[in-house]
This record gives C-alpha cells, structure tokens and sequence, in this order.
C-alpha cells in the first residue's frame, strides 16, 4: 500500500480552502477582494505571475493549480496505484481529444495552448489536430493502443451526424471500464465499493443527460443510442437506459430514473444547470459519508483529488459569477459545498 | 403673375387648360392626403408594435443573458466554448417585399434556423435553444425597425408634397387662374366699350 502517498495526502488536504473563504468570496465586490482573499494560499505564486487580473486569467491560475496537486500525486505514487491515477486522469486526454474533434467538426484551427499537458498521456495531439476530417481523425485515435477498442459504429455515428458525442461517450466507456478492471486486484480491496460508487454515480449522470436529450429536447433516438456509456452504473444499470431511450413522455423518465428524481425534474423544466449543481453536491455529499475504516486508505487519495476538484470549480465559479455582477446570494447557492 | 414652369397666355383657351391642371393637381393632393394619413397610420400601428415587442423581448432577452451568465460561471469557459464551437450553422432567411401604399417594406421570413439539435452538449442545451429563439425575435424587432424607418422616410416626403401642394402650388395656380380671368373681363369690357365707341360713332355719323 502507498503509504507514503495516502500521508502526503493528508497534509496536502490542509492546503484545500476552507468552505468559509469560499462563501466569503461570493460576496466580493470585485475580482479584487477574491485575489486578495487568496493571496495567503498557494494560488498566490501563479496570480502575481498572470499578467492581468480577469476571470479567464484566474480560472487558468486554478486549473494549473489543480494539474500540480494531481500530477504531484501521479509522482508521488507507485506501482498499481500510480497506473489507477494516470487512468483517472485520463479525464484530461479525452477533453483534449474532444477539443480538437470539435475543432474539426467546425472547421476550426487547433490552438495546440488550449491542450492540457498531461503527463503519460501517450496521444499525439499533433497528427490529430492535422488530420483533415473527423474521420481521418478517428481512425488516427483507433490505432493508438489506448482507444483501439473504440466501437466502428460509434466512428459512423459520429462521421454521420457530425457530432462528438458518440465518441465522447466510447472514451469515457473505454476509461471506465479500465477504472473498474483496475479496482478488481488485490490493492483496492479495502476501497473498491466506494471507488465503484463515486465512478457509477458520474456514468449515471452523463447517461441521463443524454437519455434525456432525445425524450425533452428531440435529439435523434438513433444518435442518443449511441451517445451513451454502455457500463451499468451505479443506481441504473445499462438496461434500463436503453429502455428510457424509447419512453414517449418525459413525465415516464421520473418512474424510470427515481433515484435520480430532483435531477430528472429539473431537466424536464430545462433547468440542466440546477440538475448539474443538485447531482454535484449528491456526488460530494456521498463520497464524504462513506466511513474510512482505517486511517491510511487509497480512497483518501480519490477524496482529496475529488475536493481539490470541487475546489477549482467552485473558484472558477466564484470568479466568472463575481466578473458578471450575479448577486451573491444566487452564488452561494451555486457553490458545491 | 409667375409660376414656375409655366408660359402664361391670358386666353379663354390657357384658361381652361388651367381649370382642368387644376383639377388634376387638387385630385393628387387628395390622393396624397390620403396615402399620407394611411401611412401615418401605419407608422402608428407598427410604433406600437414595436414598442411592445422589443418591451417583452428585451425583458426576455435580459433572463435568457442573466441565465447564461449563472451558467457560464457554473460551466466554465471550457465547456462554454465547447458547446459554441460546434453551433457554426447558418440560418437561411428570405426578405420578401410587401407594399403599403406603393412603399416597399420588408417582410423576413426564416426558411431554416440554424441546426442545433443533436450538436449542442446535453448540459448547455437549454441555453442554446432559448438563444436560438431570441436569435429569431431580433430578426422581428429588426424587421418591424426597418419598416418603420422605410415608412417615416416616404411619409416625410408625402407630407412635403402636399404641403408643397396645398400651401403654394394649388394656391398659385388658383391664382393665376383668377387674373387671367379678370385680364379676360377686362379685355371683354374693353372690347365691349370699343364696340360701343365705335357704335356711337358710326350712329353719329349716319344720323
């Protein structure tokens, strides 16, 4: 066991801020107060460096900060643990890769700055920006070892109709699956339930915002079909989405998804955004209850990465609702605490 | 006597040609009264329209922003742009002339919106479509603006002709209808009095 890492973590969590600076900041005035309230905290090295104070500036200033504490973690840890956090932050290589399957859908230019350096990620984002087509593009993703198990009828679906989402959804299966196959040894007995149901909870979620694409918003059945992650999850099993995808009313999706009701009641009023904040806080509140048996324990590693996470949207938030004069009330309300 | 554009001749004959331009130009004045008075009416009507449109599509349009702003804090520019990047459609229009009172105004038809659907990210979706949809009521406030501004324009021109017609030119021609008839009852009387000289004088002689 990396015990070594799991101490680490420990003291590296008392560098997270606490949830009293976070609700101080949403009644700042200005970008200005939030700096200043951050200036005693490890975010200060990289604001004095940016060369100006704005809400995109800041929010870079986080997300580097959030890349250090996870990269210093990948370093940090050893044998099948370290495998377990380079595959956990393949979140990254996927957004990278959607970013420029996007751009080509578009007919954009790569800006390659926008790329997330991830270390160990073994994708050449170069020969991916220069394909000419979606298609080339894929067909350059499936021949790296990492994605070579993406499904050819996803590519199709996603040459057809133009759109990443078919993609999007085999990257994160493929990730998933590697997740779930990795916490099947030995080393994560102790941690495997509650690693399971952090991970079966975020593919209940991406499924149901994109079940309900086609039964609210009248996205094609035939491409929703193919944009969701063919894993059960954790409260709803493959199945069973796959049953919502033919339901002719929305009001049917709140019998099929009771677990998940306030979510699904929110997005039928075409409020995405309260259901992403309402599952946000579900998935920080379920990871916090689980009861750590034993001090040193590999889910205090996925806690702490999961709230230097949370950590880094709730700034981004903060700093963007700030830049936009939203009153604090409605911030406060927005903060996953 | 002087009217611009046109050579007097004091005859019975210029007189009556007069008489009929006369006619002609005071049943244009009429005709442009009316077109005037109709296209004030319209320019009332579409004022008001546009005062109630643009009042509730701006008070929608200020919820639809504020909303975007509260996501796009929540989001992040990341996702944001990722949704944006892929809503690269066109939106077909057809601007189809209609006419009131003879003035040419613009009817905006939209043929086709943009296609949004199965591109947008399932959690910015609802964003995109009420933006979509505000995207179509500015085309109405943008048509009704144009209407407005293509009417006041030819309404200001109507109303200089008839003032010009009412004011000078019918007055004018009215007056110099009149002194040339006077010019003719003065040479008739002229002519008569001659007449009656010479009589007088022929009696004279005879008697």
């Amino acid at each position: 066991m990396d015990t070594y890492l799991i101490v680490r973590v420990h003291g590296m969590s008392t560098k997270l801020l606490p949830e009293n600076t976070l609700l101080q900041m949403a009644y700042a005035k200005s970008l200005k107060d939030i700096v200043s309230l951050l200036s005693i905290t490890e975010y200060r090295e990289l604001i004095d460096k940016s060369r100006e104070i704005s809400a995109e500036a800041l929010h870079e200033v986080y997300r580097s900060i959030f890349l250090r504490r996870l990269i210093t973690l990948i370093n940090m840890a050893s044998g099948i643990h370290r495998d377990f956090l380079v595959e956990y932050a393949r979140i990254f290589e996927i957004e990278n890769i959607l970013y420029i399957l996007r751009k080509l859908v578009a007919g954009e230019e790569v800006d390659p700055s926008r790329l997330i350096a991830i270390p160990y990620s073994p994708i050449d984002y170069k020969s991916l920006s220069e394909a000419r087509s979606l298609e080339n593009a894929l067909k350059i993703l499936k021949a790296t070892q990492t994605y070579s198990d993406i499904r050819d009828v996803a590519i199709n679906k996603a040459v057809q109709y133009r759109s990443v989402f078919p993609v999007e959804a085999e990257l994160n299966r493929i990730r998933y699956e590697n997740l779930f196959k990795m916490l099947n040894s030995l080393a994560f007995l102790t941690v495997k339930n509650e690693l399971k149901m952090l991970f079966g909870t975020e593919i209940d979620i991406y499924n149901i915002f994109a079940i309900t694409a086609s039964v609210i918003y009248k996205f094609a059945q035939d491409l929703v079909q193919h944009s969701i992650i063919s894993i059960d999850g954790y409260l709803i099993p493959y199945n069973k989405v796959r049953k919502a995808l033919k339901v002719p009313r929305s009001s049917e999706l709140l019998n099929i998804f009771k677990a998940y009701e306030n979510v699904i009641e929110n997005i039928i009023k075409e409020q995405e955004v309260e259901a992403y904040i309402i599952i946000q806080k579900e998935i920080k509140r379920r990871i916090l209850s689980r009861k750590i048996q034993k001090f040193t324990s590999f889910y205090d590693v996925i806690l702490y990465l999961k709230k230097a996470e949370y950590e880094f949207r709730n700034l981004s938030m903060l700093t963007h609702a700030v830049q936009y004069n939203i009153p604090g009330e409605i911030i406060q309300q927005q903060l996953i605490l | 006597m002087a009217v611009v554009g046109i050579r007097v001749i004091p005859t019975k004959g210029f007189l009556l040609d007069l008489k009929k331009r006369i006619e002609v130009v005071k049943e244009g004045y009429r005709l442009l009264s009316m077109k005037r008075d109709e296209l004030t009416s319209k320019l009332t009507s579409f004022l008001e329209q546009l005062k109630a449109v643009r009042r509730e599509i701006m008070e929608r349009a200020e919820a639809i922003f504020l909303r975007f702003r509260r996501t796009y804090a929540v989001l992040g520019p990341d996702k944001i742009e990722a949704g944006a990047s892929l809503m690269r459609g066109i939106t077909e229009i057809d601007v189809l002339p209609i006419s009131i009172m003879g003035v040419l105004v613009p009817r905006v038809k939209v043929m086709e919106y943009a296609r949004v659907r199965d591109r947008c990210d399932p959690i910015v979706r609802e964003q995109i479509l009420k933006l979509r949809e505000l995207f179509g009521d500015l085309i109405k406030i943008t048509e009704l603006e144009m209407k407005i501004e293509i009417v006041a324009q030819e309404l200001e021109r109507t109303n200089r002709i008839v003032n010009a017609l009412e004011k000078i030119i019918i007055p004018e021609l009215e007056g110099l209808a009149k002194y040339i008839e006077e010019r003719i009852e003065e040479e008739d009387l002229e002519e008569f009095i001659r007449v009656k000289l010479i009589r007088d004088i022929i009696v004279a002689r005879r008697g």
